[in-house]
């Protein structure tokens, strides 16, 4: 903590947003049609924090190569990453997963076709605003 | 001046061949090296995103944290996007080889983010009329229905620039409407690059959250669902 008066300069450095990094690769997943983007992301992440290659980040987990590149490919859910890929992000506190976490929720839901269902979470997750705009979505 | 020793020169050296090996794992697709090369190498781009904002004199932006965690988070994607063209053999680092792209970048998003919105920069005035021009009255009319989210739009006007304002809110309506590339529409509607819609989105959410911690006044946004997630 600062005292009031202090000249100590206790600006960071600034850094890159690794989170956003994340997002944003996590989008182009989505567009080129990966069936579980934001797991994609996070699992080629957590390897970038080990600095590893596939076939040596696999042996150092006991996977396989292939069970990795399934799970960098895309065909692993949110819910169901290695436990490595978690505890790797967390303990490099660079990552928000809370964040990442709501984005894979975000994308689950554009799965969701049925009207219904649709304008219901639309209510509910911004009540308010999208009623008063009453507009369809602008693409 | 400067004294280089045995080790300045062995790391350098260190640093050239491990950047080339991941800047070739990288043109290879490899995705997973690029977050490597952004943890192992992100203070130097910092160090030139730094000079760059202080030649142009912003002292104003680097005291900052979040516009220059932004522009070096910028900085490192003109490094992903021009990746394939980088060769070891030029004697430069990516980012240096990269500078005018680098420079190029933050002019572009310093001046928009921190100058007045000229009449004539593009935008024409319908694209700025989805929630800005019923503004107040939604805010009004949300106040008896929602006091929560009008609280949150009341502090998320007060902290940002309108633009980033309007920005924010038209992206968490796109989304609402099951638009799956909000940053693209909120771009065309706004007259920027959508790198740039997602990143003022996700700058103003983590000041809302950090915001929401620190006042006790805005402790009912704590666990307010676009904070909370």
């Amino acid at each position: 903590m600062r005292a009031v008066g202090s000249i100590d300069d206790d600006r960071r450095e600034p850094a890159a947003d690794l989170t956003f990094l994340c997002l944003m690769m996590a989008e182009d997943f989505l567009v080129r049609e990966y069936r579980h983007p934001v797991a994609a992301a996070l699992a080629l992440a957590a390897r970038g924090v080990t600095g590893l290659e596939r076939p040596a980040f696999a042996e150092r987990f006991d996977r396989t190569e292939d069970e990795v590149a399934a799970t960098e490919g895309g065909s692993v859910a949110f819910t169901d990453l290695p436990v490595e890929v978690g505890d790797l992000l967390e303990s490099s506190q660079k990552y928000d997963l809370l964040q990442l976490a709501d984005l894979d929720r975000a994308f689950s839901r554009l799965a969701v076709r049925s009207s219904l269902e649709s304008a219901s979470w639309t209510q509910g997750q911004f009540a308010g605003l999208a009623v008063y705009a009453g507009a369809s979505s602008r693409r | 001046m400067q004294k280089h020793t045995h080790d300045d020169g062995a790391r350098r050296s260190d640093d050239r061949s491990r950047v080339t090996e991941l800047m070739a794992r990288i043109v290879d697709g490899d995705e997973a090296a690029f977050f490597t090369l952004v943890d192992e190498f992100d203070r130097r781009v910092a160090y030139n995103v730094r000079q760059i904002v202080t030649d142009m004199g912003r002292r104003d932006i680097l005291a900052d944290e979040d516009e220059m965690g932004g522009l070096v988070t910028d900085a490192w994607l003109v490094v992903r996007e021009r990746a394939g063209g980088w060769s070891p053999d030029g004697g430069a680092m990516p980012w240096r080889w990269a500078h005018r792209a680098i420079l190029h970048r933050v002019s572009e998003v310093v001046g928009h983010r921190t100058s007045p919105l000229p009449d004539d920069d593009g935008v024409e005035d319908e694209s700025w009329s989805p929630t800005g021009d019923g503004d107040d009255l939604i805010l009004t009319r949300l106040r008896n229905d929602d006091p929560r989210l009008a609280l949150m739009l009341t502090t998320l006007k007060d902290n940002h620039s309108e633009r980033d304002y309007l920005i924010v809110v038209e992206y968490l309506q796109q989304q609402s409407f099951g638009d799956p590339s909000p940053s693209h529409t909120v771009g065309r509607l706004y007259g920027v690059k959508p790198d740039n819609a997602r990143q003022i989105y996700h700058r103003a959410r983590k000041r809302m959250r950090q915001l929401a911690a620190d006042d006790p006044a805005l402790e009912s946004l704590r666990d307010f669902w676009w904070l909370a997630a």
